[in-house]
């Protein structure tokens, strides 16, 4: 009897996970991988129908087919794999956010805080050799998730030796039972938005920041072509009032992950990573720049849907007692013919006039009484309003180095180097009077003096001396790669040392310093694209 | 501490970082200089289990680190460690070291793998 029963839950559990399944309606797939992933009678593909992953997963898997199974591919071929694999059996919007720190490749590191890997096992098992990010990307069938075992023990014959400290046998079949309850391949958040389509032709807002050059923001257009692709045509105005334009192509893959080549008016290229919101409405992410590896932009794109929106004020800090001070406050679809009584600036804010109006961008002049507070100020233009686009300060309390940790690679002769740009930011205290807490402002950026400094750590290290270097703006370029005879044992030129910024607010005022630390280390060998 | 002078130009030096530190009104500034006691930030993905991990050692520095690492770099590359972030030479990527016989002297010959064109 308990054998009848045991023999009829695995039934009904093989039952279970058969009727799941994506069906590859792909010839080209068919074609290309059915010579070793067998094609069921509602189109299932082994291995392949029973994943979901992003599109640089996806790709991975593909250059992995490529490289030990010796598929042939052409270029155009393996990306029109990517291409459907990644619309068709991608991450929804919802999914895609928890992870999309490490696609963007934000260092986390530069945000000062650790990856929170939610699980022992997986920590001791997975996340010593990559990131939690790289498997949380993914959705399988338990199934799929316990023949992950198999996998790394084939692909890493040292797996267990190297995790010789641990029981990596056991702990890794701990590891794929929470991954397999916890990442199924069907979730409510699939269910709920698999069948979003990407958007097609539209308008959107842009506000946007490259840390070297400050905010900015401006007008996205997308159109679609014959291929499907999409093509970009921004033009974008700087904090500074410096104005330029962009052009770029790019896909989306599924409904909200979205990937472009760019190139800015002055020639310089950058990668696309955003990635679309649930709700359609808003477009985050980074492009990173193709030149110099380090050098990138955060943006946020708004979609233009006639419901009026702010989204800067440049400046975005003025002082308490300033007079007729510009400010520009930009949106989209903004009540025509604006009136000064249709805009508030907050208190101790009075706008004496508007000097331009469009429904995108107003130019007004504004007065700030001697004893409006510091705080951030709610801005209002007709139905639109936003809280944290301008603040009011009195004084320069202190200052800041961002990023405040943060890392480095050499390279230039063979390996690309990684950059990093640096800033100094101004900070006052806040309403509370209290420096060095979550209400201080960000009153902008300022033109110290920078320096690198030693951190003695080791003795008579000296890195100081072989790391790099930091320009007047901040950007700190690290030495090159490879032994160094002049070092002691011929070692490389990393190190890990200071980077600080000496400001002075005036004339006469004190020196005010801060300092970053940064670690500049080797280049990595292999391009993984999700560390 | 108020009753204690530094003697030596050393402890001199140590009063004045210390000072300079206390007098720079930034929250930054004014933690304590030292690091390595802190615990190690390490980049995303930088694999400890190896310890040192390929970028950062387990403190979060350098001074655990291989030097040069092309000194060791076979080491690494036959029998597979950091396999996120060196080419393995077990299953993945056995030709990588083809042109370069001595990767002290020809480490400029090995590649950023997989290239793009694969």
């Amino acid at each position: 009897m308990r054998l009848l029963a045991i023999t009829l839950t695995t039934a009904a559990l093989t039952a279970m996970l058969w009727a799941e399944g994506i069906p590859v309606k792909s010839q080209l797939v068919q074609d290309k991988c059915g010579g070793c992933h067998t094609l069921d009678s509602q189109q299932r593909m082994s291995r392949i129908s029973y994943q979901r992953k992003t599109p640089e997963g996806w790709e991975e898997t593909v250059r992995r087919m490529v490289q030990l199974h010796k598929v042939s591919l052409t270029p155009a071929e393996a990306r029109a794999i990517v291409q459907y694999l990644g619309d068709q059996q991608g991450l929804t919007a919802s999914e895609v956010d928890k992870i999309s720190y490490a696609l963007e490749q934000r260092e986390l590191e530069q945000r000062g805080e650790e990856e929170k890997i939610p699980n022992e096992a997986v920590r001791t098992a997975c996340a010593t050799c990559h990131s939690y990010a790289r498997i949380a990307a993914q959705r399988r069938t338990k199934e799929e998730w316990l023949k992950l075992k198999s996998f790394l023990l084939a692909i890493i014959p040292t797996i267990v030796y190297q995790h010789r400290y641990m029981d990596w046998m056991t702990t890794c079949d701990e590891a794929l039972a929470y991954l397999a309850q916890q990442f199924p391949l069907e979730t409510p958040e699939w269910q709920r938005e698999k069948n979003q389509t990407a958007p097609g032709e539209g308008a959107w807002v842009v506000r946007g920041y490259q840390a070297g050059k400050g905010d900015y923001v401006g007008q996205i257009k997308m159109s679609v072509a014959a291929d499907g692709s999409r093509q970009t045509q921004a033009a974008l105005e700087f904090a500074d009032g410096t104005h330029t334009t962009r052009t770029g192509t790019g896909h989306w893959y599924g409904a909200a992950s979205w990937r472009g080549n760019a190139q800015w008016q002055e020639g310089a290229k950058g990668r696309e990573i955003y990635h679309l919101s649930a709700d359609g409405t808003t477009l985050r992410g980074r492009w990173l720049g193709v030149e110099k590896q380090g050098i990138a932009g955060e943006e946020t794109l708004y979609h233009r849907d006639g419901h009026p929106r702010l989204v800067a004020v440049f400046p975005k800090a003025v002082q308490s007692g300033a007079k007729n001070v510009e400010l520009r406050i930009y949106g989209a679809d903004l009540p025509a013919n604006v009136k000064p009584g249709d805009l508030s600036l907050g208190d101790g804010l009075k706008v004496e006039k508007i000097t331009a109006a469009t429904t995108d961008r107003i130019t007004v002049e504004a007065t700030v009484s001697a004893d409006a507070k510091n705080g951030r100020r709610v801005v209002q233009v007709g139905p639109a309003t936003a809280q944290d686009l301008l603040c009011v300060y009195d004084k320069v309390d202190y200052i800041r180095v961002l990023p405040e940790r943060t890392m480095a690679r050499t390279g230039g002769i063979h390996y690309s180097k990684q950059y990093v740009q640096f800033e100094a930011h101004a900070y006052n205290r806040g309403p509370d009077g209290v420096v060095g807490n979550d209400d201080d402002l960000d009153i902008g950026v300022v033109k110290p003096n920078w320096a690198i400094e030693e951190l003695y750590n080791a003795y008579d290290d000296k890195d100081r001396e072989f790391v790099g270097s930091i320009d007047q703006n901040g950007l700190f370029t690290p030495a090159i790669e490879g032994p160094n005879p002049k070092r002691y044992r011929s070692g490389e030129n990393i190190g890990d040392v200071y980077v600080t910024a000496e400001y002075k607010p005036g004339n006469d005022a004190k020196a005010m310093k801060a300092r970053s630390y940064v670690l500049v280390s080797i280049p990595k060998m292999r391009d993984t694209l999700i560390p | 501490m108020k009753h204690l002078k530094p003697l030596n130009k050393k402890a001199r030096k140590i009063e004045a970082a210390a000072q300079q530190q206390a007098d720079s009104g930034s929250p930054a500034e004014s933690k304590p200089d030292v690091r390595a006691l802190q615990a190690p930030q390490l980049p995303l993905g930088c694999a400890l289990i190896f310890d040192p991990g390929w970028e950062a050692d387990s403190s979060g520095q350098m001074t655990g680190l291989c030097q040069p690492m092309e000194a060791d770099l076979y080491g690494c590359y036959d029998e597979c460690w950091w396999p996120a972030q060196l080419p393995d030479q077990l299953t993945s990527f056995l030709e990588w070291s083809d042109k370069c016989a001595s990767a002290e002297r020809d480490w400029r010959k090995l590649d950023l793998v997989p290239t793009d064109n694969k």
